[in-house]
């Protein structure tokens, strides 16, 4: 019974959201932009809602929304790397976002493959671009196919295994993905975030009460029973093989992070997509008062400390779900079920966007000579159903944590930074230099995670990375210099930076 | 131009986030003092997110209007 009411919560209002997603799609089909650049920058036209809740994107997926109290609970404090790399992600977006809108918009390019090709004059190192970034984004989009399978299989109160559940999450998103496009995910996104808010907020204000005298007696009570949740390097240093989450882990992390927002598909489609510049610095200002909201989870999660004890593994990031249905009536745990799954879905549906766009745009059109822009769109469709498929297998094949798999998402995305944001800025970054540094951080961070040795000796294998990429670029760069070649591409900077000395920022 | 140049000044406060989440850390890693309950480092980094959005705002780009 309580498993009936619930799921039937789920399933109204997901189909609701589909079929918002399909409404707004359609809603503007008729006018002149149909097509690739439509589907994935909603022609380019977001106000400052629809830009704030795509930007705000990676704030309040499930990697935050079930992640956050996953780690809340298993580590403490630590997980609250998230709402420092945030706010000063916002900082450095507030600078370079409005310098990337304006590249793009000059230049009319519709994603980050599409400005490196115009950047180095060099369609094929877009295509290499749009590869990598797929392959480095497959953990993000396997987390929310785990986050989603978490909730399916919590909301039907175990009637449908988390196996099927990661399934069922699968084909659910696919649909609407390969549905709807940019403007209708960032209208799903509306009422994404307003559930999102809602229900953090109703948690909030009650389950401390619930279960303790308010707020007051829940940090007390962990102080007694839990103290080393609220100190770095939390609860569990150096289990699972992850080393220890200190204060070196906190600052390097949060550095690799905040700079890996440049280059983060859902903010980079978050920025293209904005009206105009000036849209970008208002959510780059006020942006970072949305992670306040993020101590919630973590908070949460330290009450199912004392709820549910004795989840371990990837069972914790299903501590929010558990707490609610124990806590709850069946119908509240449903609506903050359909929080948890539109967290996964909306998100996956714009990452998977970035994907299908950089491909459609830059890989398929070396492939084939001639293409029509309907089979280039139907083939970046197909390009999202065969990402979605490989990061369902990776969910069956290497399970994670929700919160680890964004880490190492994010510290593969980082190898990106010098080719694609320092090329914007330095005329002297020549592509070998650029593509060799990408190279061998790639490297750094894949052998570093693969062996377990991230974080190595506290440092995120992000940066250790992003060092050895950026020694690479100077030592390439040092080298051409040396045997004197020159670069062929005589365009004036103008043309190929984002940025020149005597342009005003 | 000294405008200019003042400008590019100005975008020195978009270190201060930076400045205020992770310089402090080895003084404010500690959960006691609890400032009205909340331990000591929660409440730090609650701060330093609040006055993120000030900083941005004082580097002065025109989305602020």
């Amino acid at each position: 019974m309580k498993a009936g009411v619930a799921t039937a919560v789920l399933a109204a209002f997901l189909v609701l959201a589909v079929v918002l997603g399909l409404l707004a799609a359609r809603g503007r089909d008729s006018g002149a932009g149909t097509g690739l650049a439509h589907w994935s920058l909603g022609g380019r036209s977001m106000g400052p809602l629809l830009s704030w809740v795509l930007l705000a994107g990676e704030g309040y997926t499930s990697f935050s929304y079930l992640g956050a109290a996953g780690w809340g609970y298993a580590y403490g404090v630590p997980v609250l790397y998230v709402v420092a790399y945030m706010s000063c992600g916002f900082a450095v977006l507030h600078l370079v976002g409005p310098l990337l809108w304006k590249y793009a918009h000059t230049h009319h390019l519709i994603g980050m493959s599409d400005i490196v090709a115009h950047r180095y004059r060099r369609p094929w190192l877009g295509a290499v671009v749009a590869v990598t970034a797929t392959v480095f984004m497959l953990p993000y989009i396997q987390l929310q196919i785990m986050g989603m399978g978490v909730v399916v299989s919590t909301v039907t109160y175990g009637a449908v295994s988390i196996n099927w559940s990661y399934a069922v999450a699968f084909v659910v998103s696919t649909a609407f993905i390969i549905g709807s496009g940019l403007r209708g995910s960032a209208w799903v996104s509306v009422l994404k975030d307003a559930l999102v808010i809602g229900t953090l907020l109703f948690l909030a204000a009650y389950l401390p009460w619930h279960y303790f005298d308010g707020f007051g007696g829940l940090f007390e009570q962990v102080a007694a029973d839990y103290a080393q949740w609220l100190t770095l390097p939390g609860h569990g240093a150096g289990a699972d093989g992850r080393g220890e989450l200190g204060v070196t882990w906190f600052v390097t992390t949060v550095v690799v992070n905040s700079l890996v927002l440049m280059v983060f598909p859902s903010t980079v489609a978050g920025l293209l997509a904005a009206r105009d510049a000036d849209v970008v610095r208002l959510n780059t200002t006020w942006l970072p008062f949305y992670n306040l909201l993020l101590f919630v989870p973590m908070l949460l999660g330290m009450t199912a400390l004392f709820v549910v004890p004795g989840l371990t593994g990837t069972e914790t990031d299903q501590a929010l779900l558990r707490l609610v249905v124990d806590g709850l009536p069946a119908w509240v745990v449903g609506i903050v079920g359909v929080a948890a799954a539109l967290s996964a879905l909306v998100p996956m549906a714009v990452f998977m966007l970035v994907i299908g766009t950089m491909w459609g745009r830059s890989v398929l059109p070396l492939l084939f000579r001639t293409i029509s822009d309907t089979r280039q769109h139907q083939s970046a469709k197909a390009v999202v159903l065969v990402t979605g498929a490989v990061a369902l297998a990776a969910t069956y094949l290497a399970p994670s944590t929700l919160v680890r798999l964004s880490l190492v998402s994010c510290e593969a995305m980082a190898q990106l930074l010098p080719l694609v944001v320092l090329g914007l800025l330095w005329r002297g970054l020549h592509f070998t230099a650029g593509v060799s540094g990408l190279v061998v951080g790639a490297l750094f961070v894949f052998i570093l995670v693969s062996t377990g040795n991230d974080p190595l000796a506290g440092v995120n294998a992000g940066l250790i990375g992003l060092a050895a990429n950026l020694l690479t670029v100077l030592a390439v760069t040092a080298s051409r210099k040396a045997t004197q070649r020159h670069d062929d591409d005589d365009r004036p900077d103008s043309e190929v930076l984002a940025w020149t000395r005597n342009v005003s920022i | 131009m000294p405008g200019i140049e003042l400008r590019r000044y100005r975008l020195l406060w978009l270190f201060v986030p930076y400045v205020l989440f992770l310089a402090p850390l080895p003084w404010v890693n500690r959960s006691e003092p609890a400032v009205g309950g909340v331990p000591f480092l929660m409440f730090w980094i609650m701060c330093a997110t609040l006055a993120t959005p000030l900083a941005i705002l004082a580097a002065g780009q025109r989305g602020a209007r």
